[in-house]
């Protein structure tokens, strides 16, 4: 463990948090003065698997729960979901006789609808049953605000839940179904909106793909200098970038933005974090997972960095330096993908924390070394960066702050505690690639879950 | 003395006309091809390039007539030859270095097809050129193969460049295409960030002045509308023509028999979906690594 004094970052959090297949810090929120953490656990075979929402406090180092996912008896049509996602996961389990409503959150997000006294605390969940929007008004109680999947109950959940002009927007996350399951692509490339949620009215907000049927997702929303964007993955070439002001009777009007990967084609096959910072949007980008879709043979390739601005023009931050119809895009920090590191596959979060932009990456160096390393010891961990203008770039923390396994730093959120990590694991995974590949018997890493930091 | 530039591409991408066109700036001096890449040292150069290949001498042969006399009559190419043949101990080293002289302070620009024929050659001339840039230009692999379709059958009838080595050349068209490209993609992942661009020829051709512009750009040099009308004017190099009798190529016959960029055609260029597949098989489906490649490049 890299805890010295000078690293302004400290473990707050470690191990899945007492759950050790809760392997994604997955969703991050400041409500009411306190910092709420939302859990995955993507295995999702048991009754033991359930998302959680959590709070911390700083002074005491305390983590308390404050919602854990109710159990609903399993169905027949559940358990063929179940065995449909454990096939994705590539282990076959037993099929559960109990399972949690909902196995993740995804997103989390304070908005004030017009059914709402107040503020309320909204998150997006992961449910082989279909995806939810939950809301609370105290932190402790959620229920449900929208059916499963909200008219399709083979969405596995609801991503980046964002706050704009008086409503509230999400988009589908990943297929939930009897025949195919995937954290990520859905059936309907969407955007819904709600301006009610606590009064279950739900809304498209686009078209289908925004009218390109090669659009298979919607991976990002964010909302900068009054204008709400969403990105898009798109396999066949390269994601696209939209904008709405949301004025009018939805589903709204969009301009595209960014088409082709920001013309890097489909090296840059979907958004991924976005972030306003500056009054500018930057938008990351990546291939899921190892930074190789296997689906469509596209890649390894490392993720990107750019800047949108206001007038719809962008620079690249970090990328391949390209000629494009938008003109010469050389990368105004001087490093190529993946800030010079090819295992840097996405920049998987990204977060403004007192004048600071900050990103973390998803990494696949572990991964390569435990399949092709011959034995040689792990390398890698997610790495964190930041910068005061989005130019010059500080490595704030490498090779996943001393844990190998440590591959994704998935969520980023500024408080006044401070700005909070959350990581994603993948020691058995690693542990079991090491073995089978690289007869590498023990890759001396205890912690299976989940962690967090808190840095100041 | 400025870092040369290198246009990498598989055959048939359009070298001969974007590397006239950029040739032309101001600030750069346009090669023919010099096939200088495979080899260590100028007897390699000549054991190689002789009999059937001779015709791979043609290019290097009006350079060396061109820089040492103003000219490239079949005297003055003889006279390069004897030159060369004095020089067999030299090292391609030395012999870029003196083109170098020769040209002064310009940015030398050259595309042999040959740089792109093995991965070693890219390397030779990165060894000898640590700084130099390297544009690489792609086209569709369908179009691409049904224009090596039909210059082979112009060679198989006589009228092209070329020797008999050229001439009974059997490969699938595809195949070259995805050789030379995977030597390409590979050489990439050796250049720092910067050294290499990449740009579709389709895209490039429909709009030139706005994609020289930013090749220019790129490179630092002059993007004022003087330096991009001079590079609209490919035909205005001294080696936008046939050569002498001994040394009649050193580009692209097609190119060198009309230099002269045709816009409204230009205008027009397709780019078929991936899905039509290779016209010259019937329609038969790209190889999955040519897919792969085409679509990383832009191809859908």
């Amino acid at each position: 463990m890299k805890d010295d004094q000078s690293n302004p970052f400290r473990f707050v959090g470690r191990a899945g948090l007492g759950k050790p297949d809760a392997t994604l810090a997955h969703a991050m929120c400041w409500f009411e003065g306190r910092f709420y953490l939302g859990t995955t656990t993507p295995k999702c075979n048991g009754p033991e698997d359930r998302a959680r929402i959590m709070t911390h406090d700083p002074e005491t180092g305390e983590w308390e729960v404050l919602f854990e996912s109710p159990l609903l008896e399993s169905t027949e049509e559940c358990r063929a979901r179940v065995a449909a996602r454990s096939g994705e996961m590539g282990k076959r389990m037993a099929p559960p006789e109990a399972i949690a409503r909902e196995f993740g959150v995804r997103s989390m997000a304070v908005f004030q609808g017009k059914g709402d006294p107040k503020p309320c605390l909204y998150a997006g969940v992961m449910s082989v049953w279909g995806g939810l929007v939950l809301r609370s008004e105290d932190g402790r109680t959620f229920e449900p605000v929208t059916e499963h999947g909200i008219d399709n109950d083979t969405y596995l959940s609801f991503r980046g839940l964002t706050p704009f002009e008086g409503k509230l927007f999400t988009s589908p996350a990943g297929t939930t179904s009897r025949d195919y399951a995937d954290l990520n692509y859905v059936p309907n490339s969407l955007v819904y909106v709600s301006a009610d949620p606590a009064g279950k009215e739900w809304q498209l907000a686009s078209t289908e793909g925004f009218g390109d049927e090669t659009n298979s997702a919607v991976f990002s929303l964010c909302a900068a200098h009054g204008w709400l964007y969403a990105g898009t993955a798109n396999e066949k070439t390269g994601f696209q970038l939209y904008r709405t002001k949301a004025e009018g009777k939805a589903p709204y009007q969009w301009e595209k933005v960014l088409d082709r990967g920001a013309w890097r084609y489909h090296f840059n096959l979907s958004t991924s974090a976005m972030a306003e910072f500056g009054g500018d949007l930057y938008v990351g980008s990546g291939i899921s997972g190892l930074g190789y879709d296997r689906e469509f043979d596209i890649g390894p390739c490392a993720g990107e960095l750019m800047r949108v601005h206001e007038d719809g023009t962008w620079h690249l931050i970090f990328g391949e330096p390209r000629i494009t119809p938008d003109g010469l895009k050389i990368p105004l920090s001087g490093y190529g993908p993946g800030m010079n590191d090819p295992y840097n596959s996405v920049v998987w979060a990204m977060a403004e924390h007192e004048g600071r932009l900050y990103f973390g990456t998803h990494i696949w160096e572990p991964f390569d070394y435990a399949i092709n390393g011959g034995g040689e010891s792990l390398r890698g961990g997610y790495q964190l960066w930041s910068s005061a203008d989005g130019e010059e770039w500080r490595k704030e923390i490498d090779e996943g702050f001393g844990s190998v396994t440590s591959t994704g730093l998935r969520t980023l959120q500024s408080t006044p505690n401070g700005l909070y990590v959350g990581t994603c694991v993948h020691t058995k995974l690693i542990a079991f690639q090491a073995k089978r590949h690289s007869g590498i018997q023990d890759i001396n890493h205890p912690s299976c879950g989940f962690d967090v930091l808190l840095g100041h | 003395m400025p870092d040369p530039l290198f246009i990498i591409a598989p055959g048939r991408s359009y070298t001969s006309l974007v590397g006239g066109m950029i040739g032309q700036h101001p600030d750069i001096y346009g090669l023919p091809e010099v096939n200088l890449s495979a080899i260590d040292t100028m007897g390699q150069l000549l054991q190689r390039l002789q009999g059937p290949f001779d015709f791979g001498l043609a290019g290097l042969l009006r350079l060396l007539a061109e820089l040492h006399e103003g000219e490239q009559s079949e005297e003055a190419v003889v006279r390069a030859r004897q030159w060369l043949s004095e020089r067999r101990h030299w090292t391609t080293r030395e012999m870029w270095d003196h083109l170098q002289e020769e040209v002064g302070d310009k940015i030398m620009l050259e595309k042999s097809p040959l740089n792109n024929f093995r991965i070693e050659h890219l390397r030779r001339l990165l060894d000898i050129f640590p700084n130099a840039s390297f544009l690489h230009l792609t086209r569709h692999p369908g179009t691409a193969g049904k224009s090596s379709m039909a210059l082979r059958e112009q060679l198989r009838e006589g009228r092209g460049a070329g020797g008999e080595g050229q001439k009974t050349r059997s490969m699938d068209p595809e195949q070259g295409w995805l050789r030379a490209q995977k030597n390409i993609m590979e050489f990439w992942h050796d250049l720092s960030v910067g050294q290499y661009m990449r740009v579709k020829a389709e895209m490039l051709l429909r709009e030139p002045e706005f994609y020289l512009g930013q090749i220019c750009e790129w490179l630092g040099i002059r993007t004022d509308a003087e330096a991009i009308e001079a590079m609209l004017h490919p035909e205005a190099s001294p080696y936008a023509c046939m050569g002498p009798p001994s040394a009649k190529f050193g580009n692209d016959p097609n190119f060198l028999k009309n230099p002269v960029i045709d816009f409204d055609r230009l205008k027009k260029i397709k780019e078929p979906p991936l899905e039509a597949g290779a016209e010259w098989r019937g329609g038969e489906a790209f190889y999955k690594d040519t897919l792969k490649l085409a679509r990383q490049f832009g191809y859908a």
